[in-house]
């Protein structure tokens, strides 16, 4: 039987992200957001978010109840057991660190910084060497990119299988401090993989524009596309809409797929995975059930200037011959039903390339929408005959 | 007044507040232990001890090194108490593991290159723990922290001495941090105290005027406190943090205790006489001294108890 893989999971803790991590999602001033996360990591509060997580399957409390988890080892084992007893028992988990100590103001840097995070992950390696296979956060702002002397020890020793990438926590994947990295990795054949869809967590720092230049600096300067990607700077900054000037919509400029083809037609062999199929509201367009989500798409596809969705570009613009090492994963995107049909007709109709499809959940962010096996059977009801190889040879290329 | 009067009333009040401030610091503790207070406060100084922005949280590391992480009582909680020994072997073996290299080989099935058959782990690292500790500083960028175990190192010659010597740099700095706990927990001990009194009605100026007034009262009670320190019946109450039943019974022998001397506590029916603003305005001043002198502690008015004793008793001529 080939190996089965769970190619996007995390196992950080609460205390991995900044002081204020709440105000993703909850519309909190950065005090209140903080005093809420030390609340929740209080002892009384967390036990009763346990005991109530284990009573009331609410999606919200199932999310909290890990994230106020002490260790990423509880993490992990809680991933590990949801598939023990199922007909997955045996899935190689993918977990994906991330550097979050760049991604609030500096006041509200993690309890657990990211270097501590490695360090743990480290030890659960050691302990499950057969079933983890983290991934190696980085973000530019990390002194540590100028010489990748940490992440070189850490993919070199076989410890971490890849590098993760989550650029609305404030930086573009064409930052011209990443391209000693896009260059070892291509050398190397280390995949990569990163985040993509509307929504998840991003920058929460008090002025988001700190962090967005009017005209980023790009490891590809010529490249044809990076003039429109400055445009779409500024009409992210001049939107009538207030809320794409604000942090969770102002982010997406970091997440567009468009991206990363500046960094691909710089390294066309490197092994990236675009995860997420671009997200629900991008997957579903103006057919999205949640009128609210259509409308999203559509005032951000003026604003952008896209001339087609973004699972379209993953699909037409990135999927390509020109990168034969390119993927996406249907983590998380996987428990919305309606994109999974999509994908199915996609898959069917020869309009995705079936082997560059992978699986993974995006536990536990996917909590917040249902449990893990569920979530799984979403997945597997929908795509049936791809499934399979989702879940092995597709992942077994990507990742070796 | 006479002064054997003002010692009488010292005593007496020396003795109301003794018996008060037993009962919040039983209720302190018991707070303490239910929030963790102790625990999360260890925890956030020894993450200030271990500060090392340039390379890692070595807080962080420690509290989830195996020795540190069995203290924890269950998954929640925080160890009340790290030792200065096992501070050092955690803190040195975790400086040291920073020179260890573990390579893992995947290894694939002979006629499929990508299914993994297994994961094979070859572990690098120095035998001697003092080498180990000296591999593991190397290892680490240069920090001020860095430069701090640098010197420890420096200064020793082997394990023992370097465990010696982080051993004794853990009490000296658990030392201050006694200190700082102290003064971090005062305002919880006044806040309590305030609930306390506000409960019980704990008026000070009712008190002092009723030990100004009634003679027999007055000295009814330090005749009661003189016998209870002659008999050594006073000491510290001991407080179990842990167990419920032992503090709610500690706290009903303090109440009953209180009760047999028919203290002015509590709320009483003249309690609704006090119908003028100004009455009010002299009661809450009454519960605010009271809550004041109760957060000094209990060891503070058992010596002015005893003090004031002494003090009376020098002052009468033998018969």
């Amino acid at each position: 039987m080939n190996d089965i893989y769970n190619i996007h999971s995390h196992i950080f803790t609460g205390k991995c992200a900044p002081k204020d991590f709440l105000q993703v999602g909850a519309k909190l001033g950065d005090g209140a957001s903080s005093f809420l996360k030390w609340l929740i990591l209080t002892k009384p509060v967390s036990w009763i978010i346990v005991k109530l997580g284990n009573l009331i399957p609410k999606r919200i409390l199932q999310f909290l109840k890990i994230g106020v988890m002490a260790s990423q080892e509880e993490v992990f084992l809680d991933l590990k057991g949801a598939y023990d007893n199922s007909q997955y028992s045996g899935i190689k988990i993918v977990a994906l660190t991330i550097d979050m100590d760049y991604m609030s103001d500096p006041d509200k840097k993690p309890e657990k910084d990211f270097n501590s995070q490695i360090q743990d992950v480290y030890k659960l390696k050691k302990t499950y060497p057969n079933i983890l296979f983290p991934f190696y956060g980085v973000d530019p702002r990390n002194p540590d990119i100028k010489n990748l002397q940490n992440l070189k020890k850490a993919l070199e020793s076989k410890t971490f299988a890849g590098i993760k990438l989550y650029p609305p926590n404030g930086f573009f994947p064409f930052d011209i401090r990443l391209d000693s990295l896009y260059k070892y990795a291509e050398e190397n054949n280390i995949p990569i993989m990163t985040h993509c869809t509307r929504g998840g967590s991003y920058y929460i720092g008090k002025n988001v524009w700190s962090v967005i230049p009017d005209n980023p600096t790009s490891l590809n300067p010529t490249h044809h596309l990076m003039p429109i990607i400055t445009a779409r700077i500024a009409a992210y900054k001049n939107a009538s809409d207030k809320s794409f000037r604000e942090n969770a919509r102002a982010c997406n400029l970091f997440t567009h797929p468009e991206n990363y083809i500046p960094v691909l037609d710089k390294y066309p062999n490197l092994k990236l995975c675009i995860a997420h199929l671009g997200g629900d509201i991008e997957i579903l367009g103006l057919k999205n059930p949640d009128a609210k989500s259509a409308k999203l798409f559509q005032t951000a596809k003026d604003i952008e200037g896209n001339t087609k969705s973004w699972y379209d570009i993953i699909k037409q613009d990135i999927l390509i011959e020109k990168y034969p090492n390119t993927f996406t994963d249907i983590s998380y995107s996987l428990c919305d039903e309606n994109c999974m049909k999509q994908l199915s007709s996609d898959l069917i109709n020869n309009l995705i390339d079936q082997k560059r499809v992978l699986f993974g959940t995006d536990y536990f962010m996917v909590a917040k929408e249902n449990a893990e096996l569920k979530v799984v059977a979403v997945g597997e009801n929908n795509l049936k005959v791809y499934f399979p190889d989702l879940m092995s040879k597709n992942n077994q290329s990507y990742l070796f | 007044m006479q002064v054997s009067k003002i010692l009488e009333i010292l005593i007496a009040l020396g003795l109301f507040y003794f018996l008060f401030s037993t009962l919040v610091s039983l209720l302190f503790e018991w707070y303490s232990h239910k929030t963790q207070k102790r625990g999360r406060f260890l925890y956030e100084t020894i993450f200030k001890l271990l500060n090392d922005p340039v390379n890692k949280s070595y807080g962080a590391s420690l509290y989830s090194h195996f020795s540190i992480d069995q203290l924890k009582k269950n998954r929640d909680s925080y160890p009340q108490y790290i030792s200065s020994e096992m501070f050092a072997n955690a803190l040195i073996d975790i400086i040291g593991s920073q020179s260890e290299i573990t390579q893992f080989t995947n290894v694939f099935q002979s006629n499929d290159s990508k299914n993994l058959i297994k994961v094979e782990m070859e572990e690098f690292r120095f035998q001697d723990p003092y080498e180990r500790f000296q591999k593991g500083l190397d290892a680490m960028e240069y920090s001020p922290f860095k430069s701090y175990l640098r010197g420890f190192f420096e200064k020793t010659e082997n394990y023992s001495d370097l465990k010696n010597a982080i051993s004794k740099w853990f009490d000296d700095y658990m030392e201050r941090v006694s200190g700082w706990y102290k003064i971090r927990t005062k305002r919880s001990i006044f806040i309590i105290s305030l609930l306390v009194c506000l409960a019980l009605n704990v008026d000070s100026i009712t008190l002092i005027k009723k030990l100004n007034t009634d003679d027999k009262y007055r000295k009814d009670l330090v005749l009661l406190a003189e016998k209870k320190v002659l008999e050594n019946k006073i000491n510290d109450q001991k407080i179990d943090s842990v167990d419920l039943a032992k503090n709610l019974n500690s706290i009903k022998s303090i109440i009953n205790e209180i009760e047999d001397n028919s203290l002015p506590i509590g709320y009483q029916d003249d309690f609704k006489e006090l119908n003028k603003k100004n009455h009010y305005i002299m009661w809450f001043v009454g519960i605010l001294i009271s809550a004041f002198a109760l957060s000094f502690g209990a060891p503070f008015w058992f010596e002015v108890m005893v003090k004031a004793i002494n003090i009376r008793r020098a002052g009468i001529k033998p018969s």
